[in-house]
C-alpha cells in the first residue's frame, strides 16, 4: 500500500514535469519580454504563481540563448557584475507561434474536458 | 560565505571548461541575492544550519551541473529500441551458441575439461563473463557514436512504409513447397544409400564398412526429416498454423539429438570390410575417418541444440500469441486455434 501511494506520487511528479516543460519555456519567453537577470526573472515568475528552481532555470535560459531566441548581456548592477537577458526577434516570433499554439491546446482542452 | 564558495567550487568542477566562468558567476550572482533577500527579513546574518537548508534546496552539485550538459544519455531514445534489439540479437546468436557449444564439449571432449569440475566451471563462468562484457561493451560503444554522429536519425526520416515487413501470420506456402521437395530429395536419397552406398562412397567402399550396430539407427534417422515433410504438407494447406512449423521443428531436433547422442558412442563408426586385411596406408586412412567422423557428429549435435533452443523459443511464442488471439477473440481465426 504504502508502494503504490510512493508510485503513485513518483507518477505524478513525473507527469507534472513534463506538462510544465513547455509551459516554462512559454513563460520564460514571455516574461523576457522584459529585461531581467536570472534573480529577478525567478522573483517575477514565483510572484506570477510559477515557481522555478535556479537548476531549471539557468540551463534554460543558456539553451533559449544558444537557439537565438534570447540575447544576453553582462552588466554591472549593485556593485556586482549580472547577466541581463532579453527576447530577441526571432524569439518575439516564435513566441506569438508557441501562444498560438498553446491557445489552441487549451481550447481544445476545454473542449474535451467540458464533453468528459 | 565559505560554505557557498565551496559550493561553487564544487559544481565549477562538473561543468564544461569553457563554460565554467561564466555559469559560476551567475550561479554565484543568484545564490547570493537569495541570501541577501533572506538576511534582509530576518533582519541579521544567516546561520549555518540556515546556509546548508538553502544550499541544499539549489541541489546536490553534481546534479546542478549535470543540467548545464548537452548531451544527457549514451544512447538516446530513437536509438534505444534498435540498441536493445541488437543486444538480444548478439546474446542468442553468439552467447547462447557459445554455451551450448561449451556445454557439448565439456561433457563429450575428456580434453576439454580440468580434473577438478569445479575448476572447469570456473574457467567456463570466466570466459562466458568476458565475452559479455566485450560483446556489450562493443555494441554500447558502437551506438554511442551512431548516437553521436547522427547518421541513424536522419536514416530514419528517409522510410517507405511499403517497404515494411508483413505480418508473419501464415507460413508461405511457397516457402512450404520448397521445403517439401527439398525434404522428399532428402528422404528418397537416405533410402538409396543401401543400394547405392557403392557408388556414393567410391572406391573406399571395397575396404571399410559401417559398424553393424550403427545399422538399427538406419530407419529412425528418417524420422525427424519425415515429420518435418508431414509439417509442410499441412501447412500448404493451412499457412496459418504457424505454430506447427516450430512445434514440428522443435520435435524433429528432439528426436535427432536423441539419435545423435547414441550414435556418438558408437566408435569406431567404420571398420574393415569383410575379412579384409588392411594394410598401413588404408589402416592409418579409417582411423583418421573415424575421426572425422567422431567430429562431425559432435558439430551435428552442438548445431541441432542451438536449433532445438530457437525452435523452443519460437514455439513458446507462437503459443503464446496463439493463447493472447484467443483470450481476445477476433485478433485470431478459429481454424488457426484448432
Amino acid at each position: 500500500m504504502k508502494n503504490s501511494t510512493k508510485l503513485d506520487v513518483d507518477l505524478f511528479e513525473n507527469l507534472k514535469l513534463e506538462l510544465r516543460r513547455g509551459c516554462l519555456i512559454v513563460a520564460v519567453l514571455a516574461q523576457l519580454r522584459q529585461e531581467h537577470y536570472g534573480y529577478t526573472l525567478r522573483k517575477a515568475l514565483d510572484d506570477l504563481g510559477l515557481a522555478i528552481d535556479e537548476g531549471t532555470l539557468y540551463p534554460l535560459l543558456r539553451r533559449l540563448e544558444t537557439q537565438g531566441l534570447l540575447a544576453s548581456e553582462w552588466r554591472e548592477e549593485n556593485k556586482r557584475n549580472k547577466r541581463f537577458y532579453r527576447l530577441s526577434a526571432q524569439g518575439e516570433l516564435i513566441l506569438q507561434k508557441l501562444l498560438e499554439e498553446w491557445q489552441t491546446i487549451n481550447a481544445s482542452l476545454e473542449r474535451i474536458l467540458q464533453e468528459a | 560565505m565559505e560554505l557557498l564558495d565551496r559550493y561553487l567550487q564544487a559544481v565549477r568542477f562538473w561543468l564544461p571548461r569553457k563554460q565554467q566562468d561564466d555559469i559560476i558567476a551567475e550561479l554565484g550572482d543568484d545564490l547570493r541575492s537569495q541570501i541577501e533577500e533572506r538576511e534582509s527579513a530576518l533582519g541579521r546574518p544567516m546561520n549555518e544550519d540556515e546556509l546548508v537548508t538553502l544550499l541544499k534546496q539549489a541541489g546536490h552539485p553534481l546534479w546542478v551541473a549535470g543540467r548545464y550538459q548537452k548531451q544527457q544519455a549514451l544512447i538516446g531514445p530513437v536509438l534505444f529500441p534498435l540498441y536493445s534489439f541488437v543486444l538480444k540479437i548478439v546474446a542468442l546468436g553468439y552467447l547462447v551458441p557459445w554455451l551450448v557449444v561449451w556445454i557439448v564439449l565439456t561433457v563429450l571432449v575428456p580434453s576439454h575439461r580440468a580434473a577438478d569440475p569445479m575448476l572447469t566451471l570456473a574457467g567456463g563462468w570466466a570466459s562466458l563473463c568476458t565475452n559479455i562484457i566485450v560483446i556489450f561493451g562493443s555494441v554500447t560503444l558502437a551506438f554511442a557514436i551512431l548516437e553521436r554522429v547522427q547518421s541513424a536519425v536522419s536514416a530514419l526520416q528517409q522510410w517507405d512504409p511499403r517497404k515494411l515487413p508483413r505480418p508473419k501470420d501464415r507460413v508461405s506456402r511457397v516457402e512450404s513447397v520448397f521445403g517439401l521437395v527439398f525434404s522428399i530429395v532428402y528422404i528418397a536419397w537416405w533410402l538409396s544409400l543401401p543400394r547405392y552406398g557403392a557408388l556414393i562412397f567410391g572406391s573406399i567402399a571395397g575396404f571399410f564398412s559401417l559398424n553393424p550396430a550403427l545399422h538399427a539407427w538406419y530407419l529412425p534417422l528418417l524420422a525427424p526429416p519425415s515429420i518435418v515433410a508431414v509439417q509442410q504438407c499441412v501447412n500448404i494447406l493451412r499457412p496459418q498454423w504457424t505454430w506447427l512449423r516450430a512445434a514440428a521443428q522443435l520435435l524433429s531436433d528432439s528426436i535427432a539429438l536423441f539419435i545423435f547422442v547414441f550414435l556418438a558412442k558408437f566408435h569406431p563408426y567404420l571398420i574393415p570390410a569383410g575379412t579384409a586385411n588392411l594394410d598401413a596406408q588404408h589402416t592409418q586412412a579409417l582411423v583418421k575417418l573415424n575421426q572425422a567422423i567422431s567430429w562431425s557428429i559432435l558439430c551435428v549435435i552442438i548445431g541441432i541444440c542451438i536449433a532445438a533452443i530457437v525452435h523452443a523459443y519460437q514455439t513458446v511464442r507462437e503459443l503464446r500469441r496463439m493463447s493472447k488471439g484467443s483470450r481476445n477473440g477476433a485478433v485470431m481465426p478459429a481454424s488457426q486455434a484448432l
